[in-house]
């Protein structure tokens, strides 16, 4: 019974009064938001720290090395499982942080990680966004070559053609190697023009999303949390 | 050993990582790879923990002299009672993988869960929906028209806002949403992609051949 009052009313009301704790700023900063903005920051920073413990540290360090020493870990899997030590030891290394005499220490672990996603990102971004985003740019300009039902010409000249278009105008923009004149400057300037529709339509989504986001807290605080007890005077009267 | 080490580590790894890119999947190289990427996972538990440390350090740090101690202190009760409820009762698979998958809990009830649920979210959706005010100040600025290329950002813009709303739909606007998505803004977007993709290529290339080391910091 507790638990559920806990649930409903005590949640519903936590969660309207810091709400309307963090509008406050609106008006000015102040205490109240003050106290929100902290109870967040706690809250978050705890939260993280206990679900990387749940999905990160216990299935990919600890369950493999207590398998390990208590014999369940499969023949194939006990040098990998051994292997773990290195990566456990990096990590420990990180607090070396905390003490000046042996903070150089934690850059064996920064190293490893820097190494690691460099190796990782020299390869892997330069095949999905240079190799196949170039590939799909190239595309079919070609009117008759499409399937049926296709309308070729509004396929080419709408879409196809303006995209092809549009990046090669964008990376001329991009390109500082040649000055910005005669016929290069004008490709330059047609690509700011397509930057420039891309920024728009990135502002204008992100504006929405953040609408989007305010419409929800004003439907919790008029329906989830004010609504029940509007709903319950209704059935009253 | 305080600066060579550190540049030996990142080379080996990162070679080691480009090399295996060569190799078929299912093959060792490529399995060593994925696992070592793991190694990066459990690397990263430990850097959030660093993270959090930090943040208590420099919170007791401001309480012990005085500034903002009330905030401090309700920073770290927070932070202690959600770390400690969720290293107790955090394991519940059920509510991991409501998480995963982005929905309710609707199971017996659960402090942790509760605390993520009911001051977590809340939270964090008004913090972010607070930006809406300020986004809308700094739209004013953006979008006043002093040239013909801002007069370009100001049309996307309003269109593709006034193209999210119902009535878009009786006046067209939907579809002209849908070209800018989908015509202008990929290609921008790809070039953007592509520049971004050799730097970064660059930049990896620095860092694994020891030219770029400023993440080893000073000294």
């Amino acid at each position: 019974m507790l638990a559920l009052v806990l649930y409903q009313h005590v949640g519903l009301w936590v969660g309207a009064l810091l709400t309307l704790a963090i509008f406050s700023f609106l008006y000015k900063d102040n205490p109240v938001y003050k106290f929100a903005e902290h109870v967040f920051v706690g809250v978050a920073a705890g939260w993280t720290v206990a679900y990387t413990y749940w999905s990160a540290f216990v299935p990919n360090l600890w369950t493999p090395l207590d398998d390990l020493f208590h014999g369940k870990t499969e023949d194939e899997e006990v040098v990998w499982s051994w292997l773990l030590v290195v990566p456990a030891t990096l990590g420990l290394l990180f607090f070396a942080r905390f003490t000046q005499k042996w903070a150089w220490l934690s850059r064996w672990s920064i190293a490893f990680l820097v190494g690691t996603y460099a190796g990782v990102n020299l390869t892997g971004m330069f095949q999905t966004n240079l190799i196949l985003q170039a590939k799909a740019t190239f595309v079919n300009l070609n009117p008759n070559g499409f399937p049926a039902g296709v309308n070729g010409m509004e396929q080419v000249f709408l879409y196809n053609l303006p995209i092809l278009f549009g990046v090669l105008a964008c990376l001329t923009y991009f390109f500082f190697s040649k000055p910005h004149a005669g016929f290069i400057g004008v490709t330059a300037r047609i690509g700011i023009l397509f930057l420039m529709a891309a920024f728009g339509a990135s502002f204008g989504y992100t504006v929405m999303a953040r609408i989007s986001l305010f419409i929800g807290r004003l439907q919790f605080l008029f329906s989830e949390w004010l609504g029940q007890y509007f709903e319950s005077l209704r059935q009253l009267a | 050993m305080r600066r060579t080490v550190p540049l030996i580590i990142t080379f080996v790894a990162g070679v080691f990582m480009i090399a295996t890119f060569f190799f078929n999947p299912d093959t060792w190289p490529q399995n060593a790879a994925t696992r070592v990427k793991d190694w990066g996972l459990i690397l990263a538990t430990f850097a959030v923990v660093l993270g959090t440390g930090n943040i208590i350090r420099v919170s007791i740090h401001k309480a012990r002299k005085g500034e903002e101690r009330f905030f401090k202190i309700v920073l770290l009760v927070c932070l202690f009672v959600t770390l400690g409820l969720g290293l107790f009762l955090g394991s519940d698979e059920e509510i991991r993988s409501t998480w995963l998958n982005g929905g309710l809990f609707s199971g017996s009830f659960n402090p942790f869960y509760w605390i993520y649920q009911h001051v977590q979210l809340p939270l964090g959706a008004t913090m972010f929906s607070l930006l809406v005010f300020y986004i809308t100040s700094a739209a004013y600025r953006a979008f006043r028209i002093r040239s013909f290329e801002a007069g370009i950002l100001l049309a996307t813009a309003v269109i593709v806002m006034l193209g999210q709303v119902p009535i878009s739909s009786a006046i067209g606007l939907d579809e002209v949403m849908a070209w800018i998505m989908s015509v202008p803004n990929v290609a921008a977007k790809r070039a953007i992609f592509m520049g971004a993709a050799m730097g970064i290529a660059a930049m990896s290339l620095k860092i694994i051949l020891g030219i770029e080391r400023s993440y080893l910091g000073g000294d």
